[in-house]
C-alpha cells in the first residue's frame, strides 16, 4: 500500500457502509501523544477499531485524553507514537482536510461574519467546486438540517441548536466519511438535549457517516452511541456496547464512572467463567453468593469487588416478613418522582438502592433487608498487579 | 448592586468634570485667542477679528503645510497598520513565549522619549550616518533621505508601530481558536484563512489602528521637527513657529483649530468610506430578535461582539 497520499480525491463521496468486509473505517494502533508542556502522556497505548456507519463515543473525565485523541484523528495534532488509519490509509502527516474527516466543534466555531449559507459553503469554496454545485449542495444541506429559512442569517442571529445544525451541515458539506463531534450536547439547554439527541442520531444515520463523539457525560455517550470507549489516564479502560459496559464493567473505576455503584469487597470461592461463587464482605458480615463474572475466567482466591447497581438491589421492609438478605436500616430517602432512592445503613456501610415508585415510600429508620438476584451482581476482579504494571 | 439615580449622576459627573476642565475650557480659550489681533508693531491685542483665519486659509504656505501633514499622516498610518498587522499576526500565530518576548521588544521603545529615538535615526540615516556610508560603498551614491519626507515617515512608523501591533493583536485575540481550526479542517490554506476569516473578523482593529496612528501622526511634533530637518513643514511645526518664535498667538490658535477640524474631517470621511455597507449589516443584527433556545453566548462565538472601538466614539 502506497504510503504517500497524493491526488485530491478526499472530496469524493465517502465509502458508505456498503464497502463490504468487516474492515474498520478508522483504526488506532497503540497511539500515544506526549506533551512537552506539562511533561506527560495525554494518550498512551490507545487502540481502537471503528466500523463503518458506527456511532462511537469516547467517554471519560476531563483530562483523560479523549479530546487529544479527537484532535489526532482530525489531524490537528500528530501522534507521538502509534498510527492512525482511515480505510486502510496511514494518516501520518496527512493534513486535516485530506483525511476524509470533518469536525463539529464544541463551540460550533462558525464563522461569525458569514451567513449560515456561506458557512456551509466554505469548505466547498475552498475546494474550488463549481459554483452551481456549491449552491445546490448548500441548499440541500440546509434543507437537510431544517434551516432553509435561516440560510441568510448570521450565526449570532441563530439559537444554539440552530448554530449546531449549521456546524453539522458545514461538516457534511465536504463529504467526510467520518464526522467528529466534540461534546455535542454540552452547550445546549437541558430541556433541549433530549430532542437534539434524537435529532443528531437521525441526521447522521441518514447521512450515512461514521460518527465519533467525545463527551464526559455518560448519559450523552450511552444514549447516542452504538459503542463506547471509556477512557482513563490516556487509554481505553473499556470498549463495548453501552449496556455491556454498564452491566459488566471490567474495572471498578469504569463501574463507578458510568453510573451509581454499590461495590463490596469480595473473594472468589469457586471459580467459573460466567457464574461463580464469591465471599462478599458487606459491612461487618461476609456472605457467600453466586455472582456473574465480568472477566471471562476467574479462579478461586481471586480478590475483587462485587458490583450491585442501585436499581437491581432489592429492598424489602422487614415487616413484610422477608427473611433472606442483609439486615439494615433506611438512613435517607430521596423521592425523584418515578423513582425513590434510598440510602441504607448495612452494618456501618452505606449503600444505595433505587426502586420504582409504586405509591409507598419507606421511612428513614425503617428496618429493611437488602438483597440482589445472582444474575444482577457482577464480580469485578481487582486489576492484577501484572509484572511491570504501574499502579 | 444597582446605583441610585443620584449615584449614577455622580459617577458620570467625575469624567465629565475632567473632560470639561482639560478639553472644553482650553478649546474655548483657544477659540477666543484665535479671534485676537496681532501685528508686528502692536503685538497681541484683544479684539474680535477673523484676520488670523483669513491668513491661515488663504496663504499658500499654510495650505501646503496642511496637505503635507495629511499626506505624511496617511502614508504613515497605512504603512504602520500594514506592518502592525503582519507583526501582530505572526506573534498571535506563534503564540506562547515567543509572543510574550516579542511584545516586550515592541513595547520597550515606548520607554524611550521620541526625541531620543528620532536622534537615533539621525545617526542611521543622517549625514555621515550608516545609510549614506553604506550606499556610497555599494555604489549607489550618497543616499540622503534625511531631512526629507521619507525620513519623517520612517520616524512615524517607528514611533507608532507598537500601537498598531497592540490594537491588531487585541482584535486577533477575539477570534476563537476553534474558528481557525475549523477553517483549517475545511481545507483553507494559511493565506485563505487570513483573507476569509482573520481580516473580516479583525476589521475593527485594523480600522482603529489606521485612525489612531493617523491622528497621532498628524499631531506629532518631535519627529518632523528632528527628522524633517526644517525642510518638511507640518502643521504642528507651523503652529509652534508662530507661537514661540513670532509670538503670533492668534494665528497659532487659528491654525490649531483648523488642524483639529481638518483631522477630524479626514478621519470621519475615512471612517465613513470604509464602514459603508458594513454598518447596515451590523445594525441589522445588533438589536434584532435573537432566537434563544439555549445559554447563547457561553463559549459561543467570542470575538463576534467586538465592535470598532474608535468607530463608535464619533467626533
Amino acid at each position: 500500500m502506497g504510503s504517500v497520499a497524493t491526488a485530491n480525491q478526499p472530496g469524493v463521496a465517502a465509502p458508505g457502509p456498503g464497502t463490504g468486509s468487516d474492515q474498520a473505517v478508522l483504526s488506532l494502533r497503540s497511539v500515544g501523544r506526549f506533551f512537552d508542556q506539562g511533561d506527560h502522556w495525554a494518550v498512551r497505548g490507545l487502540s481502537l477499531d471503528i466500523a463503518p456507519g458506527e456511532f462511537f463515543g469516547l467517554l471519560g473525565p476531563s483530562g483523560c485524553g479523549k479530546t487529544t485523541t479527537l484532535n489526532m484523528i482530525a489531524g490537528f495534532l500528530d501522534p507521538t507514537e502509534g498510527s492512525i488509519h482511515v480505510t486502510g490509509r496511514d494518516l501520518r502527516s496527512v493534513p486535516p482536510h485530506r483525511r476524509n474527516v470533518a469536525m463539529v466543534f464544541q463551540d460550533y466555531a462558525l464563522f461569525p461574519h458569514l451567513s449560515a449559507r456561506d458557512n456551509v459553503a466554505f469548505g466547498m469554496k475552498v475546494r474550488k467546486k463549481p459554483r452551481p454545485v456549491i449552491d445546490r449542495r448548500t441548499t440541500e444541506l440546509l434543507d437537510f438540517v431544517d434551516l432553509a429559512a435561516a440560510a441568510d442569517r448570521l450565526p449570532s442571529q441563530l439559537s444554539g441548536g440552530q448554530q449546531q445544525r449549521v456546524a453539522i451541515a458545514r461538516a457534511l458539506a465536504v463529504d467526510p466519511g467520518i464526522v467528529l463531534l466534540d461534546e455535542p450536547l454540552s452547550n445546549l439547554d437541558s430541556r433541549l438535549r433530549a430532542d437534539v439527541r434524537l435529532e443528531l442520531k437521525r441526521l447522521f444515520r441518514s447521512a450515512g457517516v461514521t460518527v465519533i463523539l467525545v463527551t464526559h457525560d455518560q448519559s450523552e455517550a450511552f444514549s447516542l452511541c452504538d459503542r463506547v470507549a471509556v477512557m482513563f489516564r490516556g487509554t481505553a479502560a473499556a470498549v463495548g456496547r453501552p449496556d455491556d459496559i454498564y452491566r459488566l464493567p471490567p474495572t471498578v473505576e469504569v463501574a463507578e464512572f458510568v453510573g451509581e455503584a454499590n461495590l463490596f469487597p469480595a473473594r472468589v470461592v469457586t471459580g467459573g467463567s460466567t457464574v461463580l461463587r464469591a465471599a462478599v464482605t458487606v459491612g461487618a458480615d461476609v456472605v457467600e453468593r453466586e455472582v456473574v463474572a465480568a472477566a471471562s475466567v476467574t479462579s478461586a482466591g481471586q480478590e475483587g469487588h462485587v458490583l450491585v447497581r442501585p436499581e437491581v438491589a432489592r429492598v424489602t421492609a422487614e415487616s413484610a416478613g422477608a427473611t433472606a438478605g442483609l439486615r439494615g436500616t433506611i438512613r435517607d430517602v430521596s423521592f425523584l418522582g418515578e423513582f425513590a432512592s434510598y440510602q441504607i445503613d448495612l452494618g456501618g456501610r452505606s449503600v444505595g438502592s433505587k426502586v420504582v415508585y409504586e405509591g409507598q415510600l419507606l421511612k428513614p429508620g425503617a428496618p429493611v433487608t437488602f438483597d440482589w438476584a445472582p444474575k444482577d451482581a457482577v464480580f469485578i476482579p481487582s486489576e492484577t498487579p501484572a509484572p511491570g504494571g504501574t499502579p | 448592586m444597582t446605583l441610585t439615580r443620584w449615584q449614577r449622576t455622580a459617577v458620570l459627573a467625575a469624567p465629565l468634570v475632567v473632560y470639561v476642565l482639560f478639553f472644553v475650557i482650553p478649546l474655548i480659550s483657544l477659540g477666543r485667542m484665535s479671534l485676537n489681533e496681532f501685528t508686528r508693531l502692536t503685538g497681541l491685542q484683544d479684539a474680535v477679528t477673523l484676520d488670523s483665519f483669513r491668513t491661515a486659509l488663504t496663504d499658500d504656505f499654510y495650505l501646503r503645510t496642511f496637505l503635507t501633514t495629511l499626506k505624511l499622516a496617511l502614508i504613515a498610518s497605512v504603512l504602520c497598520t500594514a506592518l502592525g498587522c503582519i507583526v501582530g499576526y505572526l506573534m498571535w500565530r506563534i503564540g506562547g513565549n515567543v509572543r510574550r518576548v516579542m511584545l516586550g521588544v515592541i513595547l520597550a521603545p515606548l520607554l524611550v522619549a521620541s526625541v531620543v529615538r528620532a536622534f537615533g535615526w539621525i545617526g542611521t540615516i543622517g549625514p555621515g550616518g550608516l545609510l549614506p556610508h553604506v550606499s556610497e560603498r555599494i555604489g549607489l551614491g550618497t543616499l540622503t533621505i534625511y531631512a526629507n519626507e521619507p525620513a519623517v515617515i520612517i520616524g512615524f512608523v517607528h514611533i507608532l508601530l507598537p500601537f498598531a501591533v497592540i490594537l491588531f493583536i487585541t482584535s486577533l485575540d477575539n477570534i476563537s481558536p476553534s474558528v481557525m481550526k475549523a477553517a483549517e479542517g475545511l481545507g483553507a490554506t494559511e493565506w485563505r484563512r487570513i483573507r476569509a476569516v482573520v481580516l473580516p473578523l479583525t476589521y475593527p482593529g485594523v480600522l482603529s489602528s489606521l485612525l489612531f496612528t493617523f491622528a497621532l501622526a498628524s499631531a506629532a511634533y518631535s519627529i518632523p521637527a528632528i527628522l524633517g530637518g526644517r525642510r518638511v513643514l507640518t502643521a504642528s511645526l507651523a503652529i509652534y513657529e508662530q507661537q514661540t518664535r513670532l509670538f503670533n498667538w492668534p494665528l497659532a490658535a487659528a491654525l490649531s483649530l483648523i488642524l483639529i477640524v481638518v483631522v477630524a474631517f479626514a478621519m470621519s470621511t475615512y471612517q465613513a468610506l470604509t464602514r459603508r455597507g458594513r454598518t447596515s449589516r451590523r445594525r441589522a443584527w445588533r438589536r434584532r430578535d435573537r432566537p434563544r433556545d439555549s445559554a447563547p453566548d457561553e463559549g459561543g462565538v467570542p470575538g463576534y461582539d467586538s465592535r470598532p472601538a474608535l468607530g463608535d466614539q464619533g467626533g
